[in-house]
Parts: C-alpha cells; sequence; structure tokens
C-alpha cells in the first residue's frame, strides 16, 4: 500500500478516543460511626443490642436513619445546609444528642459523575456523658467516594 | 496586567530561540546539497476541529500552524487555536474559553533518499501556554435526607502552562497539500 495512501488512513483512525465512566448511584457523603469499649487502657470493639438513629431536621419531620437490634457502628449522612449536623441517639435505653460540627465544601468527583461533598470534621459533642462516655477523632475527611475500611470517629460506651 | 506581560516575556523568548535556531541554521557548513532544503514554510489547520463540531457541537474550536526547515529534518513549529466548552450537565453546568499557543520542535524520523518526496514522521516537543476562563454555575449535590445543595456560581480566570512530546505524521496527498 503506498505511503501516500496510508498515512491518512492511520490519522483519521487516531483522531479521537471515547471514554464513558460509570457513576455510582449515590454520591452522599456519610461519616461512619463505631463503637468501641475502654476496659484497663485497652480498647475493643463493642456492639450495641438496640440502635435507633435520626438526624433533627429544622422544620422537617423526623426520620429514622437506624432502627436496629444489634449494631457495631453506623454510617450518617452529613448536612450540607448548615455547619452542623444532629442527631438523636438510643442504645438500649439511653438517648443523646450527637452533634457534629463541620466545614463544607464541594470538589469534583468526575465530568460525568459530577460534584461531591467534601466535609471536614471540626469537632463533636454528646449532650450527656451516661452513654458516650468519649470519643475520638480519627479522619476529619469525609467526602463522597466511600471505601470499606472507612472509619470517621470511634464512640466509647 | 501581569499575565500580558508574562505573555509579552514569554513570546520574547520563543521569538530568541527562533531567532537563534534560523542563525544556526544559517551559519552550519553544508556538507551536501541537500542538506539545508529551501523548502518554503507550512500553513496548516487543524481539521478534527471541525469533526468535533459535528461530534460534539458543545466544544468548538480552531487552530492554525506553521512550520519550517530551517535544517535538514528540523521544523521549529507554532500554533495558535481557540477552545471553547460549553457543557449543560443534568448536574451542573460548566463553560470554558480561552486562546492557546503553542511553540516547539518536530525532527523528521522517516529515512527518505529521494528528497523530492515530502512524507514526514515526526518526534517532538511543544511547551504550550494558554490564558483561559472557566465558569462553574447550576451545581446541585443531591441529598435526599438533608435536602439538596445548590452551591453558588464559581468562575475564574488563569493562565496554564504545560509540555507535550508530540508525534505525527504527514504526508502529501496532493502537491503542496499535506494531510
Amino acid at each position: 500500500m503506498k505511503l501516500r495512501t496510508l498515512l491518512p488512513g492511520i490519522l483519521i483512525f487516531m483522531t479521537g478516543c471515547i471514554t464513558v465512566e460509570l457513576c455510582e448511584d449515590s454520591y452522599a457523603s456519610e461519616l461512619v460511626a463505631i463503637f468501641k469499649t475502654e476496659k484497663e487502657g485497652e480498647t475493643a470493639d463493642s456492639t450495641v443490642s438496640s440502635l435507633t438513629l435520626y438526624g433533627i431536621r429544622d422544620g422537617m419531620p423526623d426520620s429514622l436513619l437506624y432502627n436496629a437490634e444489634s449494631a457495631a457502628g453506623f454510617m450518617v449522612p452529613l448536612d450540607p445546609n448548615q455547619s452542623y449536623s444532629r442527631f438523636a441517639i438510643q442504645i438500649d435505653t439511653l438517648r443523646d444528642t450527637l452533634i457534629l460540627f463541620h466545614q463544607h465544601e464541594l470538589y469534583l468527583i468526575s465530568y460525568d459523575c459530577g460534584f461531591g461533598s467534601l466535609f471536614t470534621l471540626e469537632d463533636l459533642s454528646v449532650t450527656h456523658t451516661d452513654m458516650i462516655k468519649k470519643d475520638s477523632i480519627l479522619e476529619r475527611m469525609i467526602d463522597a467516594e466511600y471505601e470499606s475500611n472507612e472509619e470517621h470517629i470511634w464512640l466509647y460506651l | 496586567m501581569l499575565n500580558m506581560k508574562v505573555m509579552k516575556n514569554i513570546s520574547g523568548y520563543i521569538s530568541k530561540i527562533l531567532g537563534l535556531l534560523l542563525v544556526l541554521a544559517l551559519c552550519s557548513p553544508l556538507s551536501g546539497q541537500d542538506t539545508l532544503r529551501t523548502y518554503g514554510p507550512r500553513f496548516g489547520i487543524d481539521l478534527a476541529r471541525f469533526l468535533y463540531i459535528l461530534a460534539d457541537p458543545s466544544e468548538i474550536g480552531a487552530e492554525v500552524s506553521a512550520d519550517v526547515e530551517i535544517y535538514k529534518n528540523i521544523f521549529p513549529v507554532f500554533e495558535l487555536g481557540y477552545s471553547s466548552i460549553s457543557e449543560d450537565e443534568e448536574l451542573f453546568t460548566y463553560e470554558a474559553s480561552g486562546l492557546y499557543a503553542r511553540a516547539g520542535i518536530d525532527y523528521n524520523i522517516l529515512p527518505l533518499k529521494d528528497r523530492s518526496v515530502h512524507h514526514s514522521i515526526s518526534v517532538g516537543f511543544r511547551y504550550g501556554m494558554s490564558p483561559f476562563s472557566h465558569r462553574i454555575g447550576q451545581v446541585t449535590i443531591s441529598n435526599s435526607y438533608w435536602g439538596d445543595y445548590e452551591a453558588e456560581t464559581y468562575d475564574n480566570s488563569l493562565t496554564g502552562h504545560w509540555a507535550e512530546l508530540v508525534g505525527s505524521m504527514k504526508t502529501e496527498v496532493l502537491p503542496n497539500f499535506f494531510l
């Protein structure tokens, strides 16, 4: 094949490539909390026999996030419209309010999948210390791309 | 203002480099009849840009280029273009536009004994620079529990710099017409 025939063919073939990216169904930025116990300086995983959890939403009705008979932790979405997210939490018969203080910014996941929320956890507090005796922040950055081994906070019971 | 100064400096450097290459070429000893070719400059247009308009109308652009063989198989190249994109996605809109320029050198690696044949396979490099602006609007973060979040419009003007390694092929399909 003559060069003057071959080269234009190769040029046209190599003009461009198309990539298609698959997006997740949901890009909710969720905080992962794990229950822990501490005895004699040793930290161990803990499982509660009953967990009820819902977000305290201004001007909106309560909507349960968890109503589980057994749980070693929980995942909750954070409020992008406020600088905090409040949750009513009940473990067995004890009730408390968990407040997570955070900053919120956007980041580009990809051109196809759009933007996601990136929260920076600044602090957390509980109303009483009867149930959650201590807390620990492991990872302050909470993004929209969940990984199976993510843990953001430990709550010591 | 600062960008204008940077652009002037960069274009000054490019002019000096091209001038230096030209002087080197003219001052080099001629070892054979075909060492310094006398073919004139080539001017080009990026046809692929017109194919983009057919394939993706949201992307508009044009690019022209010029090169000249100043020494055997060595082609300084200058490319000037404009590109704009306007996307209306489900969760955001994005617009960007700007001029860009690239300057560099191609080296023809195609061994042709007959110098009247002008096909080439080249490798080379480019330095690129682009002052551009972009704007992101109507960003919505879907949140079924707390309520959707709608972000403010973001726009910014930037200047980008980059380097490219380039491979290219040119064939003279008609006299003095290359593809």
